[in-house]
C-alpha cells in the first residue's frame, strides 16, 4: 500500500472511538459464567452408532450366506406359495407382521 | 493443558494460561483489555452501540469456550479478532441490508455539491457510514485494515486470504467508496449485499 495518504485514506483512519458501557463487562463475564454453567453439547454418539453399524453389516452377510446356502427349491416354494394365495391378505399380513417385528425391535432399542 | 509461551507482560497468555487451569475469572482480564477494541469493531459494522455490544458480547463468549483451541501460534489479537470477524459475519448475515441517512443522500442528490458543501468532519462520517454498505469481501478488509489499524499481514491472516488478494481488496474498495462519495451521493443508498 505505497499509495499516498489521500483525503479517503484519511476519513478512513480516523474514526471516533465508541467507549463501551460501564456495565459491559460484568454483563460479558455474567454471559461467560452462564455458558461456563451449561452442560456440555451432547457428543455423536460414535461408539453405538459403530456397534449398530458392524451390527447391521453382519447381519446383512448372514442373510446374504445363508440365501446362498438355502436349497434353491425351497426358496422356489415359498415364492409360488405368494404367488398362489389371494395377493391382498397375504401381503397385508405380511407387512403388517414385519412393522409389528420392526416397531418392537426399535422398543426394545430405545429401552437400552 | 497448551503450552503457550509466556513473556513477561504478556496478559494475555498469563489470563489465558489460568483460565484453561481453570479459573475462569481470569478471563474477566482479556475483557477488560479487548472490551473496546472488540466493541468498536462490531460497530464499524452495524453502527449502532446496542448491537455492537451485543456482538462483542457473543465474541466473548465464543472465545471463551474455544480457549483451549488457542495453541499460542498466533498473536492472541489475532486469534480473537478472528473469532470476532466469524461471530459478527453471522450476526450480520440475518440482518436487513444497511443504509446511510437518506435524508443527507436525498439533500445531496438534489444539489449536486452539497457532499463538497459538507463539512470535512461530516463528509468523513458519511463515508465511514458508506463503508458498512460496501460488499462484504470489501467492508472486511477496509475496516480491519483502517479502521482496526492492522499490518496487511496481520489483516490477511484474520480474513484467510493472501495478501495480494488482500491489497486488491482494499484498492477495489477504496475506489468503490470514492466512486460513491464523488458527487452521486444517492449511490450510497445501496444494499450492503450488493455483489
Amino acid at each position: 500500500m505505497a499509495q499516498q495518504m489521500d483525503d479517503l485514506d484519511r476519513a478512513l483512519s480516523h474514526d471516533d472511538m465508541l467507549v463501551p458501557s460501564s456495565g459491559f463487562a460484568a454483563r460479558v463475564m455474567d454471559a461467560v459464567q452462564d455458558a461456563q454453567a451449561e452442560p456440555p453439547l451432547l457428543a455423536f454418539p460414535w461408539r453405538p452408532f459403530a456397534i449398530g453399524l458392524v451390527a447391521c453389516v453382519v447381519w446383512a452377510a448372514s442373510l446374504i450366506a445363508m440365501m446362498n446356502r438355502l436349497d434353491r427349491g425351497l426358496l422356489r416354494e415359498v415364492a409360488a406359495s405368494f404367488a398362489d394365495a389371494e395377493p391382498l391378505p397375504t401381503y397385508a399380513i405380511a407387512i403388517a407382521l414385519a412393522t409389528l417385528i420392526v416397531l418392537g425391535v426399535q422398543r426394545t432399542l430405545l429401552r437400552r | 493443558m497448551p503450552n503457550i509461551p509466556t513473556q513477561p507482560g504478556d496478559d494475555d497468555a498469563a489470563d489465558v494460561a489460568r483460565v484453561l487451569a481453570g479459573d475462569s475469572g481470569a478471563f474477566g482480564g482479556i475483557v477488560q483489555r479487548w472490551q473496546g477494541r472488540l466493541v468498536n469493531l462490531a460497530w464499524r459494522f452495524c453502527r449502532d452501540r446496542m448491537m455492537a455490544e451485543d456482538m462483542a458480547q457473543d465474541a466473548f463468549v465464543k472465545a471463551f469456550r474455544a480457549l483451549h483451541t488457542f495453541r499460542g501460534d498466533s498473536a492472541f489479537s489475532t486469534w480473537l479478532t478472528a473469532i470476532a470477524m466469524n461471530t459478527y459475519r453471522s450476526c450480520l448475515r440475518d440482518r436487513p441490508p444497511y443504509t446511510v441517512d437518506v435524508d443527507a443522500a436525498r439533500t445531496a442528490a438534489r444539489e449536486p455539491d452539497a457532499f463538497d458543501g459538507l463539512h470535512d468532519r461530516e463528509r468523513a462520517e458519511l463515508l465511514r457510514r458508506a463503508v458498512v454498505t460496501l460488499p462484504v469481501k470489501y467492508r472486511e478488509p477496509i475496516v480491519l485494515y483502517y479502521f482496526q489499524e492492522m499490518d496487511l499481514a496481520q489483516t490477511a491472516r484474520i480474513l484467510d486470504i493472501p495478501e495480494g488478494t488482500l491489497k486488491a481488496r482494499l484498492h477495489r474498495g477504496r475506489e468503490l467508496l470514492r466512486r460513491r462519495s464523488s458527487g452521486r451521493f444517492g449511490g450510497l443508498a445501496v444494499k450492503s449485499s450488493e455483489a
